[in-house]
């Protein structure tokens, strides 16, 4: 394992707080986690070009918020529907648990927002399913089966999804602790001993540099033995 | 700037305003009267470097430096044998190691570097390109050729046009004669109103200098005010503009998105249905950037009606 997936996730946050213009200062994002926070600061600082790399400096993700917004803006303009404002609750906890469940990788985005959107009219006792037929898919009536299938997916995606095991947890936090590769981990000895002699003499290693950052596989296995 | 003066009388141009300094082939200079002293006899030798001079060598200093004045001299002397054009070579390489002799042939002189060696090479060339040299001196250089042309061109044009103006103004002139003589035979030989007469005649001339002032000048343009000839492409000096091999015609086809959903409101209907009273307006700030709250708001809609038709192949999904 190259990457410890914590490290990684907090310079996602950090990247998308960047992508969607919410502007975070690395020392108020470091005040929000727990534990050192100058080495989060160099973890986070020093993957996020590395992880921005990786998505191919791709930095659209195409999520259902912006959708839902969608729907209720239409909703409240086209349907009679009493204040749609009060859906809301519901859509923001159906949304966070879809991120729990593979239903981003499954279904398109506006599927998704659609189904929390029918989710929460239904939690609150209203229905939708005029709107749905008579408005949006009034012009392509043959299509209606397929998203009724889709929003049927998703919300059952949501209703099985479970809490894993806390030990189950743990036992894999553990063995992650294990696996990792020592070259890019930033407490290791190794890692200390080869940023070092980046910075004394750049010149007489022109390869080591390479290897830094991206996965190089002869290094990954020499790695792996020192570290057993 | 220091002052120009005779090296040999020391005569400034300060103290003898009208002092002309006079330079020879050997880059020295006197001043007039010391030329005319001096060289009495039509032929001595340089006061400075003992160079045997001819009087008539003698050319009045147009540079500060008379050392320019020498090169010039010296170029304009070498230039003369060494006439050969770009066409008389094969390559352009050939040529600009030919100017480049020159050019060193000309830097040895000025500077009395292998004088005898460089006047022998010159010797050589001249008995080597004998025929070549003759031939280019007799022949006038292209461009010369087509300067002058358009030189004898624009003046042939000036003198017509002014001839054509003083014939106008001739002409004008003998017709107010005219109109006057009419006048007072009118006024001699009628028997109408003296004053109504005059007032006819006035009428009338004012009637004309409308027309003449109407009139446009009758001459087409077929040319620019430069003298060069509109879509004229008969200039040998410069490259007709290569044609490029066209391919088919460009055909617009209108854009029409596949949005794999029902087709969201355009951006008209967005403000005139009232999608837009459901979102905050923008500031001015915002406004400024070029951002209208009914852009976002038409976003927000596309995204939500873009690929709800989607239906994943089958096989993928999770069973459920």
């Amino acid at each position: 394992m190259d990457y410890h997936p914590k490290e990684i996730l907090a310079t996602c946050v950090f990247v998308a707080c960047k992508v969607e213009e919410f502007n975070v200062s690395i020392n108020q994002f470091v005040n929000n986690i727990k534990g050192d926070r100058n080495k989060a600061t160099d973890i986070v600082l020093s993957n996020e070009l590395l992880l921005i790399g990786q998505l191919n400096y791709y930095l659209t993700i195409h999520n259902p918020f912006r959708p839902i917004e969608g729907f209720l803006i239409d909703i409240k303009t086209r349907s009679n529907m009493q204040n749609p404002e009060r859906l809301r609750p519901q859509i923001d906890s159906f949304i966070d648990s879809t991120f729990f469940t593979d239903a981003c990788l499954l279904h398109t985005p506006s599927q998704i927002g659609l189904a929390a959107v029918l989710h929460a009219a239904s939690k609150e006792q209203e229905n939708l399913d005029s709107y749905v037929t008579d408005l949006l898919f009034v012009s392509a009536r043959e299509k209606l089966p397929g998203l009724i299938d889709a929003v049927r997916k998703i919300r059952m995606l949501v209703k099985n999804y479970q809490q894993p095991d806390r030990e189950k947890v743990k036992a894999i936090e553990k063995k992650l602790d294990k696996c990792r590769n020592q070259n890019n981990n930033p407490d290791s000895e190794l890692y200390k001993e080869r940023l070092r002699r980046l910075y004394t003499d750049e010149d007489d290693l022109p390869a080591e540099d390479g290897s830094f950052h991206i996965a190089d596989v002869s290094s990954d296995a020499s790695a792996m033995n020192i570290s057993q | 700037m220091e002052e120009q003066a005779c090296p040999r009388c020391k005569t400034t141009k300060y103290r003898n305003p009208s002092l002309k300094l006079m330079v020879n082939v050997c880059g020295h200079t006197l001043c007039e009267s010391c030329v005319d002293m001096l060289f009495l006899k039509g032929s001595g030798a340089c006061p400075e470097c003992m160079v045997p001079l001819r009087r008539n060598n003698f050319r009045v200093q147009l540079f500060e430096d008379p050392m320019v004045e020498k090169e010039v001299d010296i170029r304009r002397r070498i230039l003369r044998d060494y006439n050969k054009r770009e066409e008389d070579f094969a390559t352009l390489e050939e040529y600009n190691d030919y100017l480049e002799e020159i050019e060193n042939i000309i830097y040895n002189l000025c500077n009395n570097i292998d004088i005898i060696e460089t006047n022998k090479r010159i010797e050589a060339y001249k008995r080597d390109n004998r025929e070549v040299i003759q031939r280019n001196k007799t022949r006038v250089g292209r461009d010369e050729c087509a300067l002058e042309e358009l030189l004898e061109l624009e003046r042939v044009q000036d003198e017509s046009r002014k001839k054509e103006l003083e014939e106008l103004e001739t002409e004008h002139k003998k017709k107010k004669a005219r109109d006057k003589q009419a006048l007072i035979e009118e006024l001699m030989y009628s028997g109408k109103d003296a004053a109504t007469i005059v007032s006819e005649f006035a009428e009338k001339a004012e009637k004309q200098r409308e027309e003449e002032k109407q009139l446009p000048p009758p001459k087409p343009a077929n040319e620019f005010s430069t003298g060069i000839k509109f879509g004229q492409t008969a200039d040998p000096t410069l490259l007709p503009v290569p044609k490029s091999e066209e391919g088919p015609i460009f055909i617009y086809e209108p854009y029409i998105p596949i949005t794999e959903g029902p087709t969201p409101p355009p951006l008209a209907e967005v403000e005139s249905m009232g999608y837009v009273s459901h979102i905050r307006p923008e500031t001015p700030q915002e406004n400024a950037g070029g951002f209208t709250s009914a852009l976002a708001c038409q976003r927000a809609l596309q995204e939500a009606m873009q690929c709800l038709f989607y239906t994943p192949p089958a096989g993928i999904g999770v069973a459920l």
